[in-house]
């Protein structure tokens, strides 16, 4: 190796040594517009790829049946164990670019996306839920059957509504959905399985509007832990009344 | 990456990154905004290059890329417009330094990120092959290349005293 020659590219480089033009801060905004951007151009295309093969069925086929909800069959199709089949994403409708990304506190014990913040029951975070981390939405179940699992001597079952599927990287699962159940079927779960219980309403609400692909991020403000343990409602914009309590009654 | 480790990872190593790419693109202007498209890339991606535990080698690599991709752009205005020089927008290196910024220009593209990451960076030449994706004799062969035709550059140059004389071998 030349030494004389690293000796004056060392010197060149370190000559022109430049602090950075932006703050830190400015770069990571500017990640994330670009990704909220990149979203939402991916979901328009989808839209505009649904609607044009929609448009093409229509005009050609005209098989459907004057009346029948196509999504009849898809619902159904969902009530099972947790894999049993995710629902597609949606694609029809878009949310501005401007939306926030959804946004966990640890510290706060809250999930907030879209403006409104829900309450998150803090039990069963899972092993490694850490502040920095993203979740990614990988599927969503409207309902979600939690067997019991004979290993573990955990003889409950329960069926959970509303189930939205997070990951990070090739991590085990996290599960957001509606603490309408008995908890103690959260025992068959995996041990290493997140868990983010959300009351029915804020459950529904967040599985109507997150969408496949989007991401979580995890932060966690130092402020005291909220007093009540179990999650309640929140001020959020979704007027439909309670179908469910967040209680541990079992679910039916 | 938590935000904060972030922070400190980009404060710490974009003027190391700059210096390297003002070596490689011989512009100091350009060598800061592949650097930062590079830092702003690398934020989607941070847990993966946290676990990885080389961020710095992927942003420099993103940050090469970014410049030869930009250079390629730049030589395809150039030909359309071909009458016309390209305006200096950047002040250059002093007149001590000038001669190696010219001669590592002169240099094909190849030659000299191969020179840069192996001289500079202290890749070893198996870690150039894997970053530039080209097989380990062919890499030998274009630092071999690239410090003669730079020696002859700088020998003519600075005919009484050149920067450095031709004289290792890629080990």
């Amino acid at each position: 190796m030349s030494d004389e020659l690293a000796t004056a590219l060392r010197e060149l480089a370190e000559a022109n040594q430049a602090t950075p033009p932006l703050p830190a801060a400015e770069v990571r905004t500017r990640a994330r517009r670009r990704s909220r951007r990149r979203r939402t151009t991916v979901r328009l295309g989808l839209a505009t790829s649904a609607a044009g093969m929609l448009a093409t069925i229509g005009l050609t086929v005209h098989a459907e049946e004057p009346g029948q909800d196509p999504r009849a069959s898809a619902e159904s199709a969902t009530i099972g164990t947790p894999t049993s089949s995710p629902r597609a994403p949606e694609a029809v409708t878009a949310r501005p670019a401007d939306t926030e990304e959804a946004v966990l506190d640890l510290g706060r014990h809250t999930l907030t996306f879209d403006g409104r913040v829900m309450r998150v029951d803090s039990h069963f975070f899972g092993t490694f839920l850490s502040p920095g981390r993203e979740l990614t939405v990988r599927a969503k179940h409207e309902v979600m059957l939690l067997r019991g699992d004979k290993r573990t001597e955990n003889r409950y079952e329960a069926k959970v509504p509303y189930v939205v599927e997070l990951r990070t990287g090739d991590r085990p699962p996290v599960y957001a959905g509606a603490l309408a159940f008995d908890t103690r079927s959260l025992g068959a779960l995996d041990v290493r399985t997140g868990w983010l219980g959300l009351s029915v309403n804020d459950a529904r609400w967040f599985y109507t509007h997150v969408r496949r692909g989007e991401h979580v991020e995890i932060t966690a403000t130092a402020t005291p832990p909220p007093p009540a343990p179990t999650p309640a409602p929140s001020d959020g914009p979704d007027p439909a009344p309670e179908t469910g309590t967040a209680t541990s009654r079992p679910r039916t | 990456m938590t935000e904060d480790e972030f922070d400190a990872f980009y404060a710490a190593a974009f003027p190391r990154l700059t210096g390297q790419l003002f070596a490689f693109t011989g512009d100091l202007g350009e060598a800061q905004d592949v650097v930062q498209e590079a830092f702003v890339r690398a934020w989607d991606r941070r847990h993966k290059l946290q676990a990885d535990g080389a961020p710095e080698a992927w942003v420099r690599t993103v940050a090469m890329r970014l410049a030869v991709s930009r250079w390629r752009r730049a030589r395809r205005w150039l030909e359309l417009v071909r009458h016309s020089a390209l305006p200096e927008t950047t002040p250059g290196p002093g007149p001590e330094r000038a001669a190696l910024v010219a001669a590592l220009r002169e240099l094909p593209e190849h030659q000299r990120m191969a020179v840069v990451l192996h001289h500079l960076c202290d890749l070893s030449v198996e870690q150039v092959a894997s970053e530039t994706g080209a097989p380990v004799g062919t890499v030998k062969v274009r630092l071999s290349r690239g410090r003669a035709a730079l020696a002859k550059q700088l020998a003519v140059d600075e005919a009484e005293e050149p920067a450095w004389r031709e004289g290792g071998r890629v080990g």
